[in-house]
């Protein structure tokens, strides 16, 4: 029974952890509403525990076991967001304004919690049947309270719309269907050479073959869904996501890139044809901020991934169709260029924004602010250090009016 | 001169100056500030707070260059408290917290931040006439008190002082105060600056 009492004692610690972690302050309520679901996972876990006896064989218990250790290596990372989510660091003006976004994609029942990570990429936990409802996303640490990031939320959003779209499972044998296809016509000479004992037109049928271009099938469909988020942000955020999105990753990283992503210039290129169909103005400069990523030099890996980038590439323009027809359908906010300038004009005279604006024309404007360089030069009391600090008061500001507008006006 | 609730609202209304406006975010009801009567704008409690870290600092000395000033960071604690949820101040507790309004004054309107005697009553200090000088845009820091003997809750979003506007006779539109902090929407500590002469008299003449 001693691998029972080591599961017993880690459940009564990690609840133990709980009970301190909702003593903290939290800024919304879903964040404590997270916490007490995952209080009742953990207490299921040790409830069950503590109904073991020797009268188990050691298989039951071993298993028992396995599964609560499990259980704890799945949930501990939320509790550490959900903490997170508390930190002051946070620019927690923005939780009500995309609340309101998530829940017209998501439907009405969603919960949102914003907080930050200790890793230099925005990201979202995709939550479980126990966590049902929940949309968890975080942004880098030293970035939480910087507004102008916000729109990198909007990609993450598109991960949770992907699942509840079921897009995967859409997508999935059109994917394999290009894959196959360009292996048999464009890449079999290449394709023979590694894997030669694999006959043409068997791909499909013969299961050897079948896990030899598998990878293939699946970095594409990962492309896809990544191609499809970046759309998504594109269409909630207009020119602010490319702004974001080229402060937080440009040039790109050194070595190899990674397998789920398209290269990042192809990603660039991909964002300026959603752009074009958008009608956004792309940046200028915008395509030369990147670089591209060095592609593998194993050649399997390295065939492989130019089947996934050239399936991702076909299946492009369904992605970008798919985003923007799902956020029109929802009737997301978007981009309005004459509210942007109005708000414009307020920020030159270092004023938030008067009644209901949505998100995305604040953001908007607070990035043609950003690169104005002669933003405020005619108020002396302004020095050119602090300016980048007042542009986000005057952004979270405006986000907050916002939210006493909608409040107040409420039935 | 004063300004009364009809002017200001009609100053918020239709700025006399386009480039130069009174402003205040979010805007008051402005029909009902033209009904009021008042001769100061009433100003509501924002969600941020900043109290004091006790234990981090021995004291405070601004005269002994050598002497360890310590730095926003370390001297206070910034809470977020969210509209509808409350924040205790304690009897005898000294916390920063600002308006929700955002507010900007032209070069020809300053004013002076006050409590509102309902609240002083029950033993909470605002702000001690607080000037706030013409060019500032920002939310106003306030400093609350509770010199009362019981705890009393307090919400963001409650009415909690009041701003008397006055005119101002102006020669250069463009001399402003530069030693105002402008532009935030959080509770600030302002640094203590000694003038020449309280610097001389600080030391010894020997």
């Amino acid at each position: 029974m001693q691998g029972v009492e080591y599961a017993i004692k880690r459940y009564e610690a990690s609840l133990k952890e709980i009970e301190r972690l909702k003593q903290s302050e939290f800024p919304y309520p879903n964040s404590s509403e997270a916490l007490a679901e995952l209080e009742k996972v953990f207490q299921k876990q040790l409830d069950a525990l503590g109904k073991l006896t020797p009268a188990n064989t050691p298989l039951v218990r071993k298993n028992a076991c396995t599964q609560s250790l499990y259980t704890l290596f799945l949930y501990t990372p939320f509790l550490g967001l959900i903490l997170r989510s508390t930190n002051i660091r946070n620019a927690f003006e923005v939780y009500y304004p995309l609340l309101r976004i998530a829940r017209i994609l998501l439907g009405p029942s969603v919960r949102l919690i914003l907080s930050s990570e200790w890793d230099y990429s925005p990201f979202t936990y995709m939550p479980d049947d126990e966590l049902k409802d929940f949309v968890l996303i975080g942004h880098p640490a030293q970035e939480s309270s910087n507004p102008l990031l916000i729109p990198l939320a909007g990609h993450e959003l598109g991960h949770n719309v992907w699942e509840q779209m079921g897009l995967s499972a859409k997508y999935d044998s059109a994917v394999r269907k290009t894959v196959v296809g360009m292996i048999d016509s464009q890449f079999w000479v290449e394709f023979q050479q590694l894997f030669p004992h694999i006959k043409k037109g068997t791909l499909e049928t013969d299961l050897f073959a079948y896990e030899t271009w598998l990878p293939a099938q699946i970095w594409g469909m990962r492309q896809l869904e990544e191609s499809f988020c970046d759309a998504m942000g594109l269409r909630l955020f207009g020119e602010a996501y490319l702004h974001a999105f080229a402060y937080l990753l440009s040039p790109s990283l050194p070595g190899e890139r990674a397998v789920y992503y398209p290269n990042m210039k192809d990603r660039v290129d991909y964002l300026t044809v959603a752009s074009k169909q958008m009608s956004l103005t792309i940046p200028s400069g915008f395509g030369d901020l990147f670089d591209a990523e060095e592609e593998p030099k194993e050649a399997s890996q390295k065939l492989l991934m130019s089947v996934a980038d050239t399936a991702c590439k076909k299946h492009l323009p369904e992605m970008i169709s798919e985003a923007r027809t799902y956020a029109n359908t929802c009737m997301a906010p978007t981009r309005s260029q004459s509210v942007v300038a109005n708000i414009v004009e307020q920020f030159d005279l270092v004023i938030p924004t008067k009644g209901k604006v949505n998100i995305t024309d604040i953001i908007n404007a607070g990035w043609i602010c950003y690169h104005n360089a002669s933003l405020w030069g005619s108020v002396p009391q302004i020095e050119s250090a602090d300016k980048l600090r007042i542009l986000h008061d005057l952004i979270l500001k405006s986000l907050e009016v916002t939210e006493f507008e909608e409040r107040i006006s409420a039935p | 001169m004063i300004l009364k609730s009809d002017f200001i609202a009609k100053q918020l209304r239709e700025p006399a100056n386009k480039k130069d406006p009174l402003v205040v975010r979010p805007e008051p009801d402005l029909k009902e500030l033209e009904k009021s009567g008042a001769a100061s704008l009433d100003l509501r409690l924002g969600c941020w707070f900043q109290i004091f870290r006790q234990n981090r600092v021995s004291y405070l000395d601004v005269y002994n260059q050598e002497a360890d000033v310590p730095n926003e960071t370390r001297l206070t604690k910034r809470v977020y408290v969210p509209f509808g949820d409350p924040f205790v101040l304690h009897p005898r507790t000294f916390v920063l917290a600002v308006t929700l309004e955002w507010i900007r004054l032209p070069a020809n309107i300053a004013g002076y931040v006050v409590g509102r005697s309902s609240w002083g009553r029950h033993g909470l200090i605002i702000a001690t006439a607080t000037g706030v000088q013409p060019g500032f845009t920002g939310c106003l820091t306030l400093e609350l008190t509770n010199v009362g003997e019981v705890p009393i809750i307090i919400k963001p979003g409650t009415t909690i002082c009041q701003i008397f506007l006055h005119s101002v006779q102006v020669a250069d539109p463009d001399l402003v105060d530069l030693s105002t902090l402008i532009g935030h929407r959080q509770p600030t500590i302002k640094g203590i600056l000694l003038d020449t002469v309280a610097r001389k008299l600080s030391k010894s003449p020997f």
